[in-house]
């Protein structure tokens, strides 16, 4: 292996100027996304003094504590939700992953049985969403009320995710599908030994865009889900307060959300994405070599 | 396709029905592949033959209607004066009446057209970004700066619009971090938070710096799936830098960016509402109501769910139209879009 | 002395304050007097025929150190008593497992020895349906809509819940029999609660619901004391001085600005309420004879606009408040950035609390309104009341044993059950202290609000310690704003359109509001928005409450 660089040997060396200008917008990227978020962790290591300070947000952080975190962490609210959480994103995903690669293979070829309706069965739903109230007597009627299911099985598959992986499967070459076909493999030895491998980057997206949508969601637990013991993390978290617009509290009932709980749940949210990221990273760096794979 | 790969080439003549070599298939084999090609025969043979397929579809497809197809027939409260208690047998059956509701409000059409500008803003401001942000990646050969760069360039997307707000406030608001510097300097503040003629271009902005990265993951998966061969072949042929962009990455990355342009159009009348919502004072309806912010404060927030499924189905509406549009246009320049043409 | 003369109306402060004059000494008589039983004007009625609110039965209560009031001021307690009552000799409940929806503003613990321990006392295995505050409204309509109610649940007054009223006769217990006049003695610490809270509980002349008491005292205008003491500047008198004293506490080069709001909330960035006092803007609704003004219809409206666009013109206000958060104008507000901010008036203890862990000298004080001419000021009253709890069909057949439970959840301060409620079990929750019980880390984990937003007594002030910068000044204030409250006319009244249009009509106010402040309409627009408001619902509204009023009087 050469260090740090991949290039093949077909691509030519970049020009110096080429390269300076990468480098700025580069560096520029990476300030821009960076630095909002070294704000976040800042503030969320502050003081409530320290943040009173600076007016409201921590650039560097002079007074560090973990307050924040331990008042979030302690008392076993949080621990039992994590494991909701990890619990319904891990079997979510498999299932909507499964689900949807059968689904998109399935459509994946414009000629085969039933094609159309099937096709536009599934892309109907990207337009017309369900409302909250028949949503609920929907997961009502099937009896799925108080069960982890309510929070899988209503968005186990969503059509864009399907559209997108089918639009990969349909840029493979028909022919090498055919060829397998023509040697007597059936449809799913195809899908397993020819398709998926060479679909890993669309698969580990799809993988990663459906965990997040698990690991993110809280409305349809806020809803299905009237036991507390099974609320996932993000319904806690929401709690600490982090909502969109609040309505009126009563008269100090409560005292205000302080702005390191916040920003310790914007940086505990988001742990197990920056753990996940580097498995959906790798197949981004491989190059696919379609003609080397044979039926 | 004359970059493409000697073995697929190869494979490719290799199935012509009219080629020799069928005659050494056995005869079903023969039929079930030319059947394939050109998509005749009886709906039963076609059935006998495709079955798998279509029950490797029928798991989503349950999902589907269980969770989207039964609970859509409650958009019916669309045309009743809904009330959750009394039900959907309970509730009066109004016709149009939410829909002329809506019509004859001057909200309604400022939301409507607040929100089609900020999509089209959105499509010619931010749709390109993760585009150009992918390529640019591609392009890099440094492994750990560009795994570095892709590992960090979607932070964004998970911080929520509340805090995001804040920090755009607190650089930028008139308190903010430049203004305090420019009256320190003797200077004049600028006013961007709040200023209702940038208003639009402030949330393309924002939009931009949240999810151009996480966008961008999806051409990342675009641009790996890419066979390697190809860039070869036409290397061989000469082909430098920006030539190969135009001949093997684009058309190799184009379906996705087709497919992903007709869906957002589906979704036009939908833009960011909590990121409306939490900044839209500053500005006022006038300039900043979207029709989601509309809807919840004239449907949803008064338990008016009729008028906010009424909206819904408009929605829905003006989606498809655009879908279709959008998709036949694709059609035209030779792309197969979200579905085929018959 | 009240000094608008147009403001004397039947329901006037003076009615109020002539209905409330019974107060005891040592007991405390936190509630106004029985309505329309004692030969003063009813402070509220409902429909025709409405029935008779509870009658008012006083608790026995430790002596408190600063008086209670029967319009509703809280006793104060220097030191916390020790020997205590039992207001619930017999547990309630029939052991029979029951559910109740409460609304919850923070994560509730799994497993909670709190609750287990209250369900024992109660006999009454209660298993709660915590819902977050911000998704009340929604799962209230799902909830109704899944005929699936638990057998308690609770109906916040502020919250919008479109055709309540219909609501509450479709599936839930009508409760006039069981508590209407004396029938309420049955259950004595809900007779105890102060009969305005009841008002809001009584709709469509029946009564549905028993309430959580509050104080009726509205928003409070906090101050930095501490820096406005050390620089040695008066509070203001006058709507003039008010101006020059926000632009000494005004420096932009510094980020200091004398007010800072927030765009969360149901009020918006302007609130002011200070400034709707010093100009005599009512509540929500006047009533003269018989016909009712919205506050937006009103001369003072206008005047208290124009002066609040004067103040945003001026500076004074903190640039950023239509998009700041809570937080954040907290914090400009603790960091001495911001020397006015307006929070609900309990806000009171846990801005002292936060604050003075890291600053031990802070202290800080609500103006009370002055007159902006220098005369008295004006306040509004809040409806006494947070939220009332409904018994659902699905307990028609235990309506007693419902009551019964809520009867011990409302127990009053100083009773035993009360101790169990507000701090659960000594030595597993809480230890006593000079300074009263001092929760420990279960405590603060485990005890929560879940009992006391079925029902409540109303509160009492004590902060072990601080009752020079806790007690006496938030006594003082709450005395202060009593003597210049104006009560609305239409408390305890019901109006449907009221019920499913509150949220749009107040938006559309909210909007033109900021606009007019901010300067992208012009004070002149406020005509187009009266107008606009009477259409869009404004005028329905007004047509239903005047009806009702009338039907009561």
């Amino acid at each position: 292996m050469r260090y740090a660089s991949n290039r093949p040997a077909w691509m030519e060396k970049p020009s110096p100027a080429v390269l300076a200008l990468k480098i700025v917008a580069l560096s520029a990227i990476v300030f821009l996304v960076l630095f909002p978020f070294v704000v976040v962790v800042a503030t969320s290591i502050s003081t409530e003094h320290a943040i009173a300070q600076a007016g409201g947000l921590v650039v560097i952080p002079t007074e560090v504590n973990f307050e924040a975190y331990r008042q979030i962490l302690t008392g076993g609210v949080i621990t039992q939700a994590v494991l909701v959480s990890i619990g319904i994103t891990g079997v979510g995903t498999l299932l909507s992953v499964t689900v949807t690669v059968l689904a998109a293979y399935g459509l994946s070829r414009p000629e085969s049985f039933g094609h159309r309706p099937l096709l536009y069965t599934a892309l109907f739903t990207l337009l017309f969403a369900p409302g909250i109230i028949p949503m609920y007597l929907t997961v009502k009627q099937l009896g799925l009320l108080n069960s982890y299911w309510s929070l899988i099985l209503p968005t186990a598959i969503s059509a864009f995710n399907l559209v997108i992986v089918r639009t990969f499967f349909m840029r493979l070459p028909g022919e090498l599908l055919d060829a397998a076909r023509v040697d007597g493999a059936g449809e799913l030895r195809i899908l397993g030994s020819i398709v998926l491998p060479i679909s890993k980057a669309v698969i580990a997206v799809v993988g990663l865009f459906y965990g997040v949508a698990y690991w993110n969601s809280f409305f349809n637990a806020m809803l299905f889900i009237t036991d507390e013991a099974k609320w996932p993390l993000q319904v806690i978290l929401r709690l600490y307060g982090l909502q969109g617009q609040q309505i009126e509290i009563p008269a100090g009932e409560i005292p205000p959300p302080q702005q390191a709980i916040q920003m310790a749940i914007v940086v505990l949210a988001i742990i197990p994405v920056l753990i996940a990221f580097p498995f959906v990273q790798r197949h981004f760096t491989k190059g696919v070599v379609i003609g080397a794979v044979k039926g | 396709m004359a970059t493409l790969p000697q073995t697929i080439a190869s494979q490719s003549a290799d199935r012509s029905p009219a080629h020799s070599g069928d005659a050494a298939l056995g005869p079903g084999l023969r039929r079930r592949v030319t059947e394939g090609r050109d998509g005749r025969g009886s709906w039963r043979s076609r059935l006998r033959r495709d079955w798998v397929l279509v029950a490797m579809v029928a798991p989503g497809l349950v999902l589907l209607v269980l969770f989207q197809y039964v609970p859509l027939l409650g958009n019916v409260i669309a045309f009743q004066d809904y009330v959750p208690f009394l039900g959907f047998g309970g509730s009066e059956f109004v016709g149009l009446e939410n829909f002329r509701t809506l019509f004859a409000d001057d909200a309604f059409w400022n939301s409507l057209v607040n929100t089609l500008l900020i999509t089209l803003l959105n499509l010619a401001l931010f749709f390109p970004v993760p585009i150009v942000l992918a390529l640019l990646l591609d392009s890099l050969f440094h492994d750990r700066v560009k795994k570095l760069v892709q590992g960090v360039m979607f932070l964004p997307h998970f911080i929520s619009w509340v805090v995001i707000v804040a920090l755009f406030t607190q650089l930028l608001g008139g308190a903010g971090l430049l203004n305090q510097f420019l009256l320190q300097q003797g200077m004049d503040p600028v006013q961007i938070i709040g200023n209702a003629s940038i208003f639009k271009l402030l949330l393309v902005a924002q939009v931009i710096w949240k999810d151009a990265g996480w966008a961008c993951i999806i051409f990342l998966a675009a641009l790996a799936s890419i066979d390697t061969q190809l860039y070869e072949s036409a290397a061989v042929d000469g082909a430098r830098y920006w030539r190969r962009l135009w001949h093997v990455t684009l058309p190799g990355i184009m379906p996705v960016i087709v497919i992903l342009l007709i869906l957002r159009l589906g979704d036009a009348l939908t833009v960011g509402f909590e990121q409306v919502l939490l900044q839209r004072d500053m500005v006022g309806p006038q300039a900043g109501e979207v029709l989601d912010t509309y809807v919840y404060f004239f449907g949803v927030q008064g338990g008016n769910w009729s008028v906010a499924a009424a909206a819904g189905l408009l929605k829905a509406v003006v989606g498809l139209g655009l879908v279709l549009s959008a998709n036949s246009l694709a059609h035209r320049f030779g792309q197969e879009g979200v579905y085929q043409r018959s | 002395m009240n000094p608008q003369g147009s403001m004397s109306s039947a329901f006037s402060r003076r009615t109020f304050l002539s209905t409330a004059a019974l107060a005891g000494s040592g007991v405390l008589l936190a509630g106004c007097a029985p309505a329309g039983g004692s030969g003063t004007a009813p402070t509220s009625s409902g429909a025709a025929a409405a029935a008779e609110l509870p009658t008012f039965i006083a608790a026995t209560v430790p002596p408190p150190d600063l008086p209670a009031s029967p319009g509703g001021v809280e006793p104060g307690y220097f030191t916390f008593p020790t020997d205590l009552t039992v207001s619930v000799p017999e547990p309630p409940g029939s052991g029979e497992p029951l559910r109740a929806m409460v609304i919850t503003y923070s994560p509730p613990a799994p497993g909670s020895q709190y609750i287990a321990a209250v369900n024992e006392a109660l006999n009454a295995p209660i298993d709660f349906e915590f819902v977050p505050d911000a998704e009340y409204e929604t799962r209230f309509a799902t909830a109704s809509a899944g005929d699936d109610l638990p057998e308690l649940i609770q109906l916040p007054v502020w919250a919008n819940l479109p055709r309540l009223g219909e609501f509450l006769e479709a599936t839930c217990v009508d409760l006039t029999d069981h508590l209407s006049g004396d029938n309420v003695a049955t259950y004595p610490n809900l007779a105890a609660l102060p009969t305005m809270s009841w008002r809001n509980a009584r709709i469509n002349g029946r009564i549905w619901g028993v309430p959580k008491a509050n104080n009726p005292f509205p928003r409070a205008t906090f101050y930095r004391k501490d820096i406005i003491d050390g620089r040695g500047v008066e509070l203001p008198t006058n709507a003039d001085e008010f101006l020059a004293f926000c632009q000494e506490f005004t420096d932009p080069s510094k980020g200091e600005y004398a007010i800072s709001g927030s765009n969360t909330g149901a009020y918006g960035p302007f609130p002011l309420f200070l400034v709707k006092g010093m100009f005599h803007v009512p509540t929500l609704w006047r009533l003269d004879e018989t016909v009712l003004t919205y506050y937006i219809e009103t001369e003072e409206f206008a005047e208290a606009l124009a002066y609040t666009r004067k103040l945003w013109e001026a500076g004074v206000y903190h640039p950023d408040s239509p998009t700041m958060t809570g937080p954040q104008s907290k914090d400009l507000f603790s960091s001495g950035r911001s020397m006015i901010i307006e929070d609900g008036n309990g806000a009171w203890k846990p801005y002292l609390q936060l604050g003075l862990e890291q600053k031990p000298d802070l202290q800080i004080g609500a103006i009370v309104p002055f007159g902006h001419d220098g005369g008295e000021g004006s306040s509004w009253l809040d409806p006494g009341s947070f939220s009332f709890v409904a018994i659902t069909n699905t307990a028609s057949e235990r309506v007693e044993e419902m009551l019964g439970i809520i009867n011990y959840t409302a127990a009053p301060f100083g009773t035993v059950e009360e101790q169990l409620l507000a701090f659960g079990v000594e030595g597993t929750h809480f230890d006593h202290t000079d300074a009263g019980p001092v929760p420990n880390d279960l405590g603060k984990k485990e005890v929560y609000n879940s009992y006391r937003f079925l029902s409540a007594s109303s509160g009492y002030l004590f902060f072990a310690g601080q009752e020079e910068k806790y007690t006496k000044p938030y006594h003082a204030w709450q005395t202060e704003i009593e003597k210049i409250a104006v009560a609305d006319p239409t408390h305890g009244h019901y109006s449907e359109t009221w019920a499913s249009k509150k949220a749009s009509l107040n938006q559309l106010i909210l909007d033109d509001v900021i606009a007019m402040v901010l300067g992208r309409k012009e004070l002149s627009a406020l005509d187009d928005l009266r107008a606009t408001w009477a259409s869009q619902g404004g005028d329905d509204v007004r047509q239903e409450f005047e009806q009702s009023i009338e039907a009561g009087e």
